[in-house]
């Protein structure tokens, strides 16, 4: 009975934990350098696209 | 490429004409799973920068209306594994034994801080730190994860299970321990190494 009630305890511990963690990764600021690496995709295909189509 | 991409669950985004548009939604997911396996913020960005351009280019092989988080963590998920098999630079413990015997764990009165945890969770062997976060912070469901990892859902299960005995162990975890994750000066701490690493 008190091995089930820790283990339970221990249980609820870690998850509190890894929403913690994973809560300050998920967070964190985005670097500019995701904005730049969407704005070369989407340039890089509308250059692509006419000459795909002619 | 050929990656899962499992029925959309209620954790996905709203559908867009182009797929592609979604990516972008994803990307703190991304960037937090990446950091969970990597450890390491610089390290992190490379890799979902990799996956962001993977995506993109293959974005054909996505089935629309299907998750696309499972989708893009699938990917990113193998060009770590990847870089991973090249570096080499971690020692194979698939079991955590040599890690456990590595491991100090952390002296204190009942009261453990988030550093603690994240120091332990660190230490945990990668298929266990990344089936715990997939169920147990990203909102997988063992399915979902297990087609993630390209393993049984049983697989998934055992892993979680085992990462959750491995924590409570390095972490000296009881029924009379307690963390405090929400004071000021841990939060000072986790915001600084963040900030640091980054």
């Amino acid at each position: 009975m008190a091995q089930d009630r820790d283990r339970a305890h221990a249980r609820k511990q870690i998850q509190d934990g890894l929403k913690q963690v994973y809560g300050t990764y998920s967070d964190a600021d985005v670097p500019d350098r995701f904005d730049l690496l969407m704005r070369q995709l989407k340039d890089k295909e509308a250059e692509s696209t006419p000459e795909d189509k002619s | 490429m050929s990656v899962a991409s499992p029925r959309r669950s209620e954790q996905t985004a709203t559908l867009h004409a182009d797929p592609r548009e979604e990516i972008v939604e994803h990307l703190k997911p991304m960037r937090a799973f990446a950091m969970s396996l990597t450890k390491d913020w610089a390290k992190a960005d490379d890799i979902v920068q990799d996956t962001i351009v993977k995506a993109w280019t293959n974005i054909d092989k996505f089935e629309p209306g299907t998750n696309m988080r499972a989708w893009l963590f699938t990917i990113l998920r193998n060009t770590f594994y990847s870089s991973y098999r090249k570096v080499k630079r971690e020692v194979a413990d698939t079991d955590g034994v040599f890690s456990a015997r590595l491991s100090e764990k952390p002296s204190h009165d009942g009261r453990l801080q988030m550093r603690d945890f994240e120091k332990a969770l660190s230490k945990l062997p990668i298929e266990q730190r990344e089936a715990l976060i997939l169920v147990g912070a990203s909102g997988f469901s063992y399915e979902e994860a297990a087609l993630t990892c390209g393993v049984a859902v049983g697989t998934i299960k055992s892993r979680v299970n085992r990462a959750r005995n491995h924590l409570s162990a390095l972490l000296d975890l009881n029924g009379n321990t307690n963390f405090e994750m929400t004071d000021e000066a841990t939060l000072a701490v986790v915001a600084m190494n963040t900030s640091v690493t980054r």
